[in-house]
């Protein structure tokens, strides 16, 4: 009797700890997207919103990665012709309708800003990105923000010209997130 | 029947607009992206254009900011043409007057090598005969970088487009009232700074209980105005100035606040110390504006300068090249009486 109890403990360690370094699945549920630019003369800044991010962050016994995606369509940036000239003329949405980012494996530091990595497509080309993250571990799932730098040149990306104002290269992209089971 | 044949072609032609430092709230918070004068107001861009027709108007179409609201096709980008008429009713202390203020047109175009060339001309008040308030060459190295010289209004603290309100008008800077200056610009995506050296004018209008007019006043001196942005939709700023005429003199300092507080709201704030051969004087002006409906702005401002002027009103942009705007309020010069106050302002731009 005494044997089978023994036999059942070790049994329920072995169990939680299988279920332990059994990767978990965690669904982007809400999310926001935006990228800031400037555009000169006056150095505007320009501001675009609305994007949103789909995807699965896979956590495993001390990583996550994931995979995450944004239609490029979602953007706007408060003047309709300038997203129209953006989507045609510089994103060429109907040709690239997705941005993807490979978060590479990332040992999370809860409540602590950290650096990630991971691989940007945009524009049908495909780059190493760096980037700052801070994630929170939730009851359930992750909430995680933070930022990332693009050069437009980089991704083959004409830079934007709209009535006479002109992007600078350099965009700054921002995303919130929070990832469940 | 000049002025007639004047207006005629004033509403055939073209984009022009006075300042909107509330624009600030968009993320604009320099001028020069809308307008061709580095301190705003005249002369739209391409830009500022397509800005008239999404952020301003109640509604548009496409391209409606355009000369002859796109109706015509015009040559893009050789000359930008832009112009006001602008009628007010206004009524004070038992008098009520109803002028045409403003017809006027303006010009711009870029040549080679950075340097952009604008001039305005037109009908201002009760004057009969035309003039130009502004010309002026600017020559622009960088990015950051400009000079500029000729006829315009120096930067100093908030550049409102109503030039009465107690900031502009207790400080010099009413309607007519443009000197001409050298002006070295630098402005970057941190903030900006102008300083300005004023070269003085002969000819200025001004506006007393009579209405409009004509007289002359050669002040001499330096302005300087310099700007922080404050995040995406804000900026705070300082500005000092110092012109003298003959024995006289007047010197002042000033700090401003433009606060985007949502993209649908914001206060803009000034307060400013002027001292004079003869006196000190406080002046202070600060307005809350909300967008309750997109081209719809309820308003609500306040003036000190010894004397106060408060008003309470809307402003509409129904479509690009239209603005309505109807304020109720009161007002007391300094050492005067008070008096409830109505204005009615038609403003076509275009």
């Amino acid at each position: 009797m005494r044997a089978l109890a023994i036999i059942a403990v070790l049994l329920s360690f072995a169990m939680s700890a299988g279920a332990a370094d059994k990767p978990v699945n965690l669904k982007v549920e809400s999310s926001t997207l935006t990228f800031k630019a400037v555009g000169n003369p006056g150095f505007i800044r320009i501001n675009g919103e609305k994007g949103k991010i789909g995807g699965v962050a896979v956590e495993n016994a001390d990583t996550v990665a994931g995979t995450f995606e944004a239609q490029m369509d979602d953007f706007v940036t408060g003047l309709s012709l300038r997203d129209k000239h953006m989507k045609e003329k510089y994103l060429e949405t109907k040709k690239y309708p997705k941005a993807v980012l490979a978060l590479a494996p990332l040992k999370p530091d809860y409540g602590k800003e950290q650096d990630f990595t991971g691989k940007l497509t945009l524009h049908g080309v495909t780059k190493d990105i760096k980037g700052k993250v801070t994630a929170v571990k939730l009851d359930k799932g992750v909430q995680a923000k933070g930022e990332f730098g693009v050069v437009l040149e980089d991704y083959g990306i004409a830079i934007p010209s709209y009535a006479g104002v002109t992007v600078a290269k350099d965009v700054t992209i921002s995303f919130e997130l929070v990832a469940k089971p | 029947m000049r002025a007639v044949i004047l207006l005629l072609f004033l509403l055939l032609v073209s984009s022009k607009a006075e300042a909107f430092p509330e624009n600030t709230r968009y993320g604009y918070s320099g001028c020069g992206s809308c307008h061709v004068s580095p301190t705003g107001g005249g002369v739209l861009t391409e830009y500022g254009k397509r800005s008239t027709e999404d952020l301003l108007s109640g509604q548009s179409y496409e391209k409606e900011g355009d000369v002859l609201h796109n109706l015509v096709a015009t040559p893009d980008n050789i000359v930008n043409v832009g112009g006001d008429i602008r009628w007010i009713s206004y009524q004070a202390y038992g008098l009520r007057r109803a002028f045409l203020m403003q017809a006027d047109i303006e010009a711009a175009t870029e040549l080679p090598g950075g340097i952009t060339v604008a001039a305005s001309g037109g009908l201002y008040g009760k004057m009969s005969d035309p003039m130009s308030r502004r010309h002026y060459i600017r020559y622009q190295p960088t990015t950051e970088l400009s000079l500029r010289i000729g006829r315009f209004f120096p930067a100093y603290g908030i550049h409102h487009a109503d030039h009465t309100v107690v900031t502009r008008r207790s400080l010099g800077f009413g309607e007519g009232r443009e000197t001409y200056n050298a002006e070295l610009a630098y402005i970057a995506s941190w903030g900006e700074i102008f300083i300005t050296e004023v070269l003085g004018t002969d000819v200025a209008i001004g506006m007393d209980n009579q209405g409009y007019s004509l007289y002359s006043k050669s002040e001499l001196g330096l302005t300087a105005r310099a700007a922080y942005y404050l995040g995406e939709s804000s900026q705070v700023g300082l500005s000092l100035l110092r012109l003298d005429y003959k024995k006289d003199y007047r010197q002042a300092f000033g700090a401003y606040l433009l606060w985007g507080l949502t993209e649908n709201a914001y206060v803009l704030a000034e307060v400013d110390r002027q001292q004079t051969l003869t006196e000190p004087q406080f002046i202070a002006y600060t307005k809350l504006g909300v967008e309750t409906i997109k081209g719809l702005t309820v308003f609500m401002d306040y003036g000190f300068d010894g004397g106060y002027q408060t008003n309470l009103g809307v402003q509409w942009y129904p479509r690009p090249h239209y603005e309505i705007q109807a304020s109720m309020g009161a007002i007391a010069r300094r050492l005067g009486e008070a008096s409830d106050t109505a204005t009615l302002l038609l403003h076509h731009y275009f």
